[in-house]
């Protein structure tokens, strides 16, 4: 048997070697076990937008991590991977690509053609997502991988809506929302991004008018940042205590653009004394504070726009269909000559832009769909306070735990849950609607339409309706569970429409951590990608892994995506998703901004994989994954010519980023940038979001030191086992006697006896640098500067002497490998192997037959003597 | 994991341990030792250790470790062990440890060495501080500029002490 190890680790060539290997041997398959203890992990999943970038890799790292340390302390460990449609991202993103490939908008081609670039979208971009996954050694159960518009998430968005609906828990309302005109869809709070813009501050007066609707010769000043607003206003509002303008408040003004008038009021929390003028114009329907102050004095609510952000039938002949831009400036105008201008001044203007087009959003007023967040009527604790509840009482712990904060004030607001969203992309919302006339009057829907006997069709539909009493109609809206076709036929042939919204992707994301595991199905185990899902009676699989054991995410998702898995966990499980959440630090560049695409400052995984090696990669990322919130990662470019690095610096005030040694300004130059390398003098390419890459050239790619820490330790590590294993000449395998130990063999043992507890323990509170670090001093500054130096005298002895040091140095280096699997699976598989060939018996203190695999090897647990 | 707490137990050894934290440490000083006074690696030399008797002990049984990491013969340790004459020494934290530099090294040229190199030190050190001294220079220059000549004469400073270390050790032989 060869005791040689090639000189340098190849890491390209392990990583394709191993991962094949495992993936043959079914070591990734995770299957209920009797014998053994769950462990379950449901990954975060990514957004089948675009390709997985350096937080993915941080994330994946960790879980895949924790998967394979609980996987060799024996549990059946279940890392569930899976995408997620990302409804109004996807969408975005492939609109925008069609408009500006071929000048097509959504509404040219029709909601199934654009459904079906969206899937074809999804199928290449997911494939290029899991096989990034891969790259990076992810041991995921491949076979259960799912998605959230497939059919078994479906199901469960279904049965979710479903039973909410019945338990009243889904209603309609109008509710003032951030409308992106651009898009005409309404997006959350958190897709809405602030940015400064150039702007004006107006200054008009309104006339007050008596009882009778005579100008009395008052006026009432006020200031505005959108003169077209006032076609919608409701009110005019002072502070309760403002003396300037007592006597005025219960008569009303008038809109001098519109004719119409409205009433001066007085509100505490609208109006400032020592704002402006003091008196403000209350729009309800398109300001939030002024819908807020609409409710609390029961004003009006006039919507003003179309859903294309033009002026509605409100504006009248003078207004109607102009965009609301050009109206502000014919506004603006119109009071000028009026006499009810006053003056303008310029300022900076905290506008909100919509995350997924990029353009300004409208406060719009529109009806949507909401899930009930507050708690039930006779003080029942509704869904937030459930999801608070498990965390109060511990069932779902925080590490760090700091981060339970930010969850618990979210919730404890109990916000109705706005669900609604006016796209293609995502699950259309259950719901048939249809404005009733006499026929349906009366008589339960179910009885009038299905025949009143009809249990399994009762079953299937929730129904209700609102009647509206000014045009004296009754809206239906009937809610089908879910697999029930043969019901929604009926409805549409009785003239019933399907609703055209889709649901917020948070809906099923929500759903998760149950869904996967093919709930509501609970009498077949969910399906597998090749086809055979085990034959059982029940669903074993959601039985065994649900609840998982932790999630390990970023913090920018503790609101919208864990706090959501809590309430839906306990709604339709009864119980919490998982018991540990575990929040890594964020990824920042080195000037500490976000990484993203249109900075050019992120960086593909793969890139990183391609120079430093998968291992080495990992072994970095968890060396920085710490309880700390940010990690900052500078990179720089490595000219193609000579390899030198050039660093990167910011491109103006940034955010963009470039070569250190690019002095033009990278924002608005419509010139191809090269990038001078100061050592080779000579140009290339580099990656930036001024332009694409051009494949037939060389390009100098983003390259990061911080990553040769990994690679180094990596290095070292194979020159360490190299060493040993050539000194394994002759290796028989023999138990190994207490008595026989030399001290350096104790105090190696005692080392690696005291780093395996320490590793054990501080993964187990996810301080991965700690570990790391642990790991990485022992196997360094222990294992390869000391006990090796330490032993060798007696690897060149002869006989007993020699056989022992044998053993123990084997032993030992088994152990270490084991140690550092989870960490760098690629270097330590490679290594296991070949101490396979050369000692496949082996072990502290008796040998045994060593494991298939590292990856299936068990956890360290070093025996004591008496018990070997 | 109730089999990793029995293997504590037995395994883990902090009296052990701890008595390897110390032969770490003599063999780096002894390393360091050997750099200072150019002794190459192969050159054998020897070590006394001045300690209490229990340390003397512990050292006693690792006296193959330092022949081999450190080509090193443990002549003699305990209480009683003096300085021997011009020997170069190191302290750590339960014991001094001697290496006789007679023999390896040639002791008065090595002192006139250490002593021209001494003498350059200075001349460094005045300069720098001559800087820091310059109102005019620690107000206009960049404050990185003025960071990094405070940081060179500290780094300068410790050396000198270094070198005034070995002069003392080397003369009072």
């Amino acid at each position: 048997m060869s005791t040689e190890l090639p000189k340098q680790y190849q890491p390209s060539e392990a990583q394709s070697r191993w991962l094949d290997y495992w993936k043959e041997n079914g070591y990734f398959d995770a299957n209920p076990n009797s014998e053994k203890k769950p462990h379950t992990i449901m990954i975060p999943l990514p957004n089948v937008t675009g390709a997985l970038h350096m937080g993915h890799a941080l994330n994946g790292t960790l879980q895949d991590l924790i998967t394979r340390w609980r996987r060799m302390q024996g549990y059946e460990a279940l890392w569930m991977p899976g995408t997620d449609h990302a409804g109004i991202a996807t969408q975005a993103v492939v609109e925008r690509r069609m408009f500006e490939e071929e000048g097509l908008t959504r509404h040219d081609i029709g909601r199934e053609a654009l459904v079906e670039r969206i899937w074809d979208w999804k199928d290449s971009y997911e494939k290029r997502i899991l096989e990034q996954l891969r790259q990076l050694g992810a041991s995921c159960d491949w076979r259960r991988t799912r998605f959230t518009l497939d059919e078994t998430c479906s199901k469960a968005v279904r049965r979710t809506f479903f039973r909410f609906f019945k338990d009243g828990l889904i209603f309609r309302g109008k509710r003032l929302v951030n409308w992106d005109p651009h898009l005409q869809t309404a997006v959350a709070n958190d897709e809405v991004f602030h940015e400064e813009v150039d702007g004006h501050f107006w200054t008009f007066t309104y006339p007050v008018v008596d009882e009778d609707g005579e100008l009395t010769g008052d006026k009432l000043a006020f200031s505005t940042t959108r003169p077209e607003t006032m076609i919608g206003d409701s009110a005019v509002c002072v502070h309760p205590t403002d003396e300037r303008y007592e006597h005025l408040v219960g008569l009303k003004c008038r809109i001098p653009v519109t004719g119409r008038d409205i009433p001066i009021i007085a509100d505490a929390l609208l109006a400032k004394k020592e704002l402006g003028t003091g008196c403000v114009k209350v729009t309800p329907a398109h300001d939030h504070n002024d819908y807020a102050c609409g409710l609390r004095n029961d004003l009006e609510e006039i919507n003003i726009l179309n859903p294309d952000a033009t002026i509605n039938e409100t504006g009248g002949e003078k207004y109607q269909g102009m965009d609301r831009y050009d109206c502000r400036t014919k506004i603006v105008e119109d009071m000028e000559t009026l006499g009810h201008y006053v003056e303008v001044e310029d300022r900076k203007i905290e506008l909100a832009h919509s995350d997924r087009s990029k353009s300004p959003v409208e406060p719009y007023l529109s009806d949507q769909w909401f899930v009930k967040m507050d708690d039930l009527a006779g003080g029942q604790p509704g869904l937030a306070q459930s999801a608070m509840d498990a965390v109060d009482d511990r069932r779902v712990r925080f590490f760090p735990q700091r981060y339970q904060r930010t969850y618990l004030d979210w919730l404890g607001e109990k916000r109705d849950w706005c669900i609604s969203r006016q796209l293609w992309w995502g699950h259309r919302i259950p719901v048939w609607t249809r404005v009733d006339d006499s026929t349906l009057d009366g008589q339960p829907i179910e009885g009038k339409i299905f025949g009143l006997d009809n249990e399994a069709i009762r079953d299937a539909i929730t129904a209700k309706s609102i009647f509206d009493s000014e045009s004296e109609t009754e809206t239906w809206f009937v809610c089908v569970d879910d697999g029930r076709p043969d019901v929604e036929k009926v409805l549409e042939d009785h003239g019933f429409v399907q609703e055209e919204d889709v649901l917020d992707t948070w809906f099923s994301s929500a759903l998760w951590p149950h869904a996967t595991l093919g709930w509501p199905d609970a009498e077949n185990n969910p399906p597998l990608s090749d086809g055979d899902a085990e034959a059982s009676e029940k669903n074993e699989v959601l039985d065994y892994f649900y609840p998982g054991n932790v999630l390990i995410t970023s913090r920018d998702i503790i609101t919208l995506w864990v706090a959501r898995m809590v309430l839906t966990g306990l709604y339709n499980m009864d119980d919490i998703p998982f018991g540990h959440v575990h929040v890594h630090p964020k990824i920042l560049d080195g000037f500490g901004q976000t990484m993203s695409k249109s900075k050019g400052n992120g960086c593909d995984p793969q890139d990183l994989i391609d120079r430093y090696g998968t291992d080495a990669v990992r072994f970095s990322i968890a060396s920085f994954a710490g309880e700390t919130q940010d990690v900052k990662l500078p990179m720089g470019y490595e000219c193609p010519h000579c390899q030198n690095v050039v660093p990167q610096a910011l491109d103006g005030k940034g955010p963009m980023v470039k070569p250190a040694t690019v002095k033009v300004a990278l924002r608005g130059s419509s010139e191809k940038v090269l990038m001078p390398c100061p050592k080779c003098k000579k140009e290339s390419q580099f990656s930036t979001p001024q332009y694409d890459l051009d494949p037939a050239q060389p390009a100098a790619r983003m390259v990061s030191e911080r990553f040769e820490y990994g690679r180094n330790f990596c290095n070292k590590l194979w020159n360490a086992a190299r060493f040993a294993i050539m000194n394994l000449e002759g290796y028989t395998p023999g138990k190994i006697e207490e008595s026989d130990l030399r001290l350096e063999d104790r105090w190696v043992l005692s080392r690696l006896s005291r780093v395996t507890e320490d590793v054990t323990t501080l993964l187990g509170r996810y301080q991965f640098d700690k570990a790391t670090q642990a790991i990485r001093d022992f196997t360094w500054n222990e294992f390869c500067d000391w006990y090796l130096e330490m032993v060798k005298p007696r690897l060149k002895a002869e006989g007993d002497e020699k056989a022992l040091a044998q053993r123990v140095l084997v032993g030992v280096l088994d152990g270490l490998v084991r140690l550092l699997q989870p960490f760098t699976p690629f270097i330590c598989e490679e290594l296991w192997q070949k101490l396979k060939d050369i000692a496949p018996e082996r072990g502290l203190f008796e040998p045994r037959a060593a494991a298939e695999s590292a990856m299936i090897a068990s956890w360290p647990e070093l025996p004591s003597f008496a018990a070997g | 994991m109730p089999r990793g707490l029995s293997c504590r137990a037995s395994l883990q050894d902090e009296n052990l341990e701890d008595r390897f934290s110390r032969l770490q440490e003599t063999v780096v000083a002894v390393r360091n030792i050997r750099a200072v006074y150019g002794i190459g690696p192969n050159v054998p030399v020897k070590l006394f250790m001045k300690c209490e008797p229990g340390v003397a002990e512990e050292l006693q049984v690792c006296a193959d470790q330092f022949e081999n990491l450190a080509k090193t013969v443990l002549e003699a340790a305990g209480v009683e062990i003096d300085r021997p004459a011009a020997s170069a020494s190191f302290n750590l934290k339960d014991a001094d440890g001697f290496v006789p530099l007679e023999g390896l090294v040639d002791v008065s040229a090595e002192l006139e060495r250490q002593k021209k190199e001494a003498d350059k030190l200075r001349g460094f050190i005045k300069g720098h501080s001559g800087k820091l001294k310059n109102e005019k220079f620690v107000q206009n220059a960049p404050e990185k500029v003025v960071a990094e000549v405070r940081e060179t004469l500290a780094g300068l400073e410790k050396q000198l002490e270094s070198v005034e270390a070995v002069i003392a050790q080397l003369g009072d032989g």
